[in-house]
């Protein structure tokens, strides 16, 4: 890391428990931030560098809240000295006092800041201390924008807010740090090039940067969320009755296995998004998966010799094969497989008319030759691909509206079922060339044809990331 | 840097990727978005996104692979990656290919030119067994070609192409094992990514990148093909070179020179132009002249019709077998070429590449908390729940504040920062005031007078209050002047033994000052019946006067239990109609 002293510091103050962490942690997507209801919770300075190919191209320093506001602006405004030196003054004068400790640490940063950002919570009314504290501010001298964070859905004192701080500051931003979305974060970031006009290329490549890394993510979600459509359509398993076993039982085996495995596939795809988009303490859980368990066993097949009718033809042609592939070897490879292919058909062919009236019923050894075996998968119907694809938008849109500066995960259920609600791209509202983009997947899976599979997976993470980008650029909706 | 993609790059790129699978896992992505920024950096310059490489993906990629390549000699000097070996697995099965065909052709048409000088080599034998199985297999393989492209048959499904990866597999794997590949690794992580990267290489690659894999086999059975008619025609013409050797034709059918000379005609044809008839073809005489009739034996055949036969042979195992091969093995050629042109670098793991190379790395997240220079080291008195003992330090601070605080009480009634005018008579003012409501200057003006009357009923069981305005936060040692609301509301409360009742709102978080007023003015009232601090929610609507959050009432309840003053009491305000 490059050391440079002249790296801009904005300093975030405010009043205790405005928000002014959570709108740190909301603006650099960094859920270990401590947040709690109980006000006090910050005592020490938190820095929030923003770093661009290991260049630190600006900081955020977040602050404890003001304890003693009148105190301080009385001392402020009894201070005669040079203007410049107001804070080294006021640190000096209250150094060891433990009762200005919070005041000292908020102070200390603002010295050298490029600027300060205050933060309120605009849900609130307003009262003296807040204009105390915005006095104390002005008098830094420092250039000033304030946030309003609004932690409820009231919105009376906004107009009030706004009036006075007009006031006291240039630049004014409402950002509700639980819901804000990528875009109002990118807004927040270009307000403050504002501030100041030497900050804006650094801070314009920031944001330039940090939209190009959205749009990666998107991307590879899309990629992610096709993998696990694919893994979970094309889930296949078979089991050999023994003799004397129920075919029940082991269907029912085989349900549970397939759910396990869907279950797990869909988990691992969803964690990997939500690490993809920083979340390490949100868990989120989709309500069941009982649509899954409707579509995988489509089909049990008598068989001989434990192979499916496919597979006794294709078993026939790969004798048929060897033995083309002899005569194909025999003649230099001239052939590229037409003598296999040739050969094969003929195996194929001659396998499947006559396998079956030859060994049923019969044994050998005492083992049955026509045993019975219990296939599964893979997906039966496309719906599952919808039902899969539905649910992952349903987790995206949740897992990037949930602001990391959040922490009422106890209302989680809720707020899942808002966004599942408000989704807006889920496959119902597709066009039918989208529609047929899913169709062309599962026909890929089903005939498990790699080329055509690997065309298919493209095109739809491709339009998944159309859609996505789309979904997330949107602002921040109530919840 | 190489301008083309080559198998082996292709190789190398999977080999490499499958490394990074590990590597992600052991030390994280953000290891691999560092090595890869850097390596984009490094070439590109501090702003990549300047350079018009910097959207080339093919230059992207190829950028890394040189990269991954230079890291890997560096760290395992004299290891062969999975391009070295196919390389060298590759040029050996064109090795064997080349020999086998030559020597297969050779021995074959020697075989069949056996002459002892009793018996002419017969020409249609000779024709049918080189010729006719290579038209037989030259149609097959047009035919297996456009069977494929119309059926879109993925091309992982040719039983041929199975049998050369396998063959391939089986080579590479012997020459990985005998080669300074497996020695010149040395962790088990990188013998395991090598292992797994040899053994799954083809078949992965067969599935991601489609038919480039299978093309290189198609030009090997081509140069195969190729060789094995050299081989023949250099039998053939070192036969005819250096022995005397005779052809003649026979059948059982009835097949007339006429006839036999109207076959040969059409299948000169092609060489016809340039080769007329008794050079590149016998005519009908000598088509005739070298008739071979068991019950009339060969000595009345004549030298010079047996021997027109050897350049119709050879020009036709040129035009029906060599060319068509070399044409098949040119167009293999170009369309490995142009597969390797049109390499699909549209898959998520190149892209990913890409991606961690031309995506700046911006790191927002934020750092362990810190004191800040010019601030103290001394424990938080901002933590949110304070035991006695801190508060009672912080009451008794040494500090200029401090002192005065605890220094003089009588001063600060004196100073009282609740101001009242002595003339304003108070709301409800009466004689008979049970209670005395401190409620905050700046809000006074808002509250109700119902609702205070509401409330003084409510705590008193008389409708009979004092309100007085006071300024939170502001030390009592502030003021200078005057007797305050609260020396007069404790001094109505002392009178009347009234309570004083203080109004809070709870949404404002406790800060030092307000504690710090709160503890003070407890310890002046606690001469008469102490302070109530009545907590209150948010205004709402018309009301003021509300029930409040009750973890932020909470949040107070402990804040002035942890002051230890007897003389405050806190009252939450539930549901107050």
């Amino acid at each position: 890391m490059k050391k440079n002293f002249d790296i801009p510091e904005f300093v975030v103050a405010g009043h205790p428990n405005e928000g002014k962490s959570s709108v740190l942690s909301t603006l650099s997507e960094d859920d270990s931030v401590r947040i709690s209801p109980v006000p006090g919770e910050t005592k020490s300075c938190r820095t929030f560098p923003l770093i661009l190919d290991n260049r630190e191209i600006m900081r955020f320093v977040d602050t404890p809240g003001f304890q003693n506001p009148r105190a301080t602006l009385k001392w402020m405004r009894e201070y005669r000295g040079d203007d410049r030196m107001l804070i080294p003054a006021f640190l000096e004068a209250h150094r060891g006092n433990p009762r200005f400790r919070d005041d000292c640490e908020l102070l200390a940063p603002m010295a050298g800041a490029s600027g300060i950002i205050f933060v309120v919570d605009g849900s609130r009314p307003m009262r003296n201390v807040d204009r105390a504290e915005m006095e104390i501010l002005r008098l830094t001298g420092k250039p000033r924008m304030a946030v309003l964070n609004c932690k409820d859905t009231e919105t009376a004192w906004l107009s009030e807010w706004q009036s006075e701080f007009r006031k006291h500051f240039n630049i004014i931003r409402v950002f509700n740090s639980c819901r804000a979305t990528f875009a109002e974060r990118i807004r927040l970031l270009e307000s403050i090039k504002s501030i100041d006009q030497e900050l804006e290329p650094g801070l314009s490549a920031v944001i330039s940067a940090l939209d190009m890394d959205w749009s990666a993510r998107n991307r590879r979600t899309a990629e992610l969320v096709v993998f696990m459509l694919t893994d979970i359509a094309g889930w296949k398993a078979e089991v050999r009755l023994r003799d004397g076993q129920q075919a029940d039982k082991i269907r029912e085996k085989l349900v549970a296995r397939y759910r396990s495995f869907a279950r797990k596939r869909e988990k691992a795809a969803f964690d990997q998004i939500r690490r993809l988009f920083r979340h390490r303490r949100l868990d989120l859980k989709l309500p069941g998966q009982e649509a899954i368990d409707h579509d995988l066993f489509s089909r049990k097949t008598w068989e001989f010799l434990g192979l499916s009718r496919k597979q006794l033809i294709m078993a026939g042609f790969a004798g048929g094969a060897a033995i083309g592939a002899g005569i194909d070897l025999g003649h230099g490879g001239l052939s590229m497989g037409l003598f296999g292919a040739a050969g094969g058909i003929l195996g194929a062919a001659g396998a499947a008319f006559r396998a079956k009236s030859l060994l049923e019923g019969r044994k050998i050894m005492g083992v049955r030759l026509d045993r019975e075996t219990l296939h599964a998968g893979p997906a039966a119907s496309p719906q599952l691909l919808f039902v899969l694809v539905d649910r992952a938008i349903i987790f995206y849109n949740c897992v990037t509206n949930w602001a990391h500066g959040r922490r009422d995960y106890e209302n989680m259920e809720e707020a899942v079922e808002f966004f599942k609600k408000h989704t807006s791209c889920l496959t119902s509202t597709w066009s039918q060339r989208q529609r047929d983009e899913l169709h062309r997947l599962y026909r890929a899976i089903s005939e498990d044809n790699v080329e055509e599979l690997q065309k298919t997976q493209a095109r739809l993470a491709e339009s998944l990331t159309a859609l996505l980008e789309n979904l997330s650029r949107h602002d921040a909706r109530p919840v | 840097m190489f301008s083309r993609w080559k198998i082996e790059d292709i190789l190398d790129l999977d080999f490499f990727i499958e490394r990074d699978r590990e590597t992600a896992a052991r030390e994280g992505e953000s290891a691999l978005k560092k090595r890869d920024r850097e390596i984009c950096i490094k070439a590109l310059g501090d702003r990549p996104e300047h350079d018009p490489r910097h959207s080339d993906a093919h230059f992207l990629l190829r950028l890394w692979l040189f990269a991954m390549r230079r890291g890997w000699q560096e760290t395992h000097p004299g290891a062969m990656l999975p391009g070295a070996v196919w390389i060298e697995t590759f040029s050996l099965l064109e090795w064997l290919a080349a020999f086998a065909g030559l020597f297969s052709g050779a021995a074959l048409a020697f075989s069949l030119l056996a002459y002892s000088g009793t018996r002419p080599v017969n020409v249609l034998l000779l024709t049918g067994i080189l010729l006719i199985p290579q038209l037989l297999i030259l149609a097959c393989t047009l035919a297996a070609m456009l069977f494929r492209r119309s059926c879109r048959m993925p091309a992982a499904l040719s039983a041929a192409t199975r049998l050369c990866m396998r063959l391939f597999r089986f080579i590479a794997r012997r020459l990985a094992d005998s080669s300074d590949l497996a020695n010149g690794v040395e962790d088990s992580f990188d013998t395991a990514a090598a292992n797994s990267s040899y053994s799954g290489m083809a078949s992965r690659l067969a599935g991601i990148h489609g038919k480039i894999i299978i093309l290189p086999f198609f030009i090997l059975i081509q140069l195969y093909g190729i060789c094995f008619n050299i081989g023949a025609l250099a039998a053939i013409i070192l036969k005819v070179t250096v022995t005397d050797v005779a052809f003649g034709w026979e059948s059982t059918l009835r097949i007339g020179p006429e006839m036999l000379y109207g076959i040969v005609k059409a299948v000169a044809a092609p060489w016809a132009w340039f080769m007329p008839e008794g050079i590149g073809m016998p005519g009908l005489e000598q088509i005739a002249g070298s008739r071979m009739v068991l019950k009339e034996g060969m000595h009345d055949l004549a030298t010079a019709n047996l021997v027109s036969w050897w350049p119709f042979i050879c020009m036709c195992l040129l035009f029906y077998a060599l060319i068509p091969r070399i044409v098949l093995f040119i167009s293999g050629k170009i369309m490995l070429a142009r597969k390797l042109r049109d390499f699909d670098h549209n898959i998520p793991e190149f892209r990913k590449i890409i991606d961690r190379m031309t995506l700046p790395d911006v790191k927002t997240a934020g750092r362990e908390p810190s004191c800040h220079p010019g601030t103290m080291s001394a424990a938080s008195p901002g933590e949110p729940l304070r035991n006695k003992d801190s508060r009672t330090s912080l009451s008794h601070e040494n500090s200029p504040e401090g002192e005065a605080a605890t220094t003089s009480p009588a001063e600060h009634l004196s100073s009282a920062p609740l101001e009242m005018d002595a003339n304003e008579p108070a709301r409800h003012a009466s004689d008979k005031a049970e209670a005395t409501f401190l409620v905050p200057e700046e809000i006074m003006d808002s509250v109700p007078e119902e609702e205070l009357s509401r409330l003084a009923a409510r705590l008193t069981g008389s409708e009979f209050f004092k309100s007085r305005p006071f300024e939170p936060g502001e030390l009592p040692e502030e003021k200078e002047t005057g007797r305050g609301a609260a020396d007069s509301g404790i001094a109505c409360g002392r009178q009347h033994q009234g309570q004083v009742f203080i109004l809070q709102e709870a949404w404002q978080p406790p800060i030092e000052e307000d504690l710090l007023f709160l503890e003070k003015f407890a310890n002046l009232a606690q001469k008469t019946s102490g302070i109530t601090v009545i907590l209150v929610g948010k205004p709402s609507g018309n009301r003021f006067i509300t029930s409040p959050d009750e973890q932020q009432a909470e949040v107070w309840e402990l804040r002035l239990a942890a002051l230890g003053n007897e003389g405050i009491k806190t009252l939450r305000l539930e549901s107050f109609q």
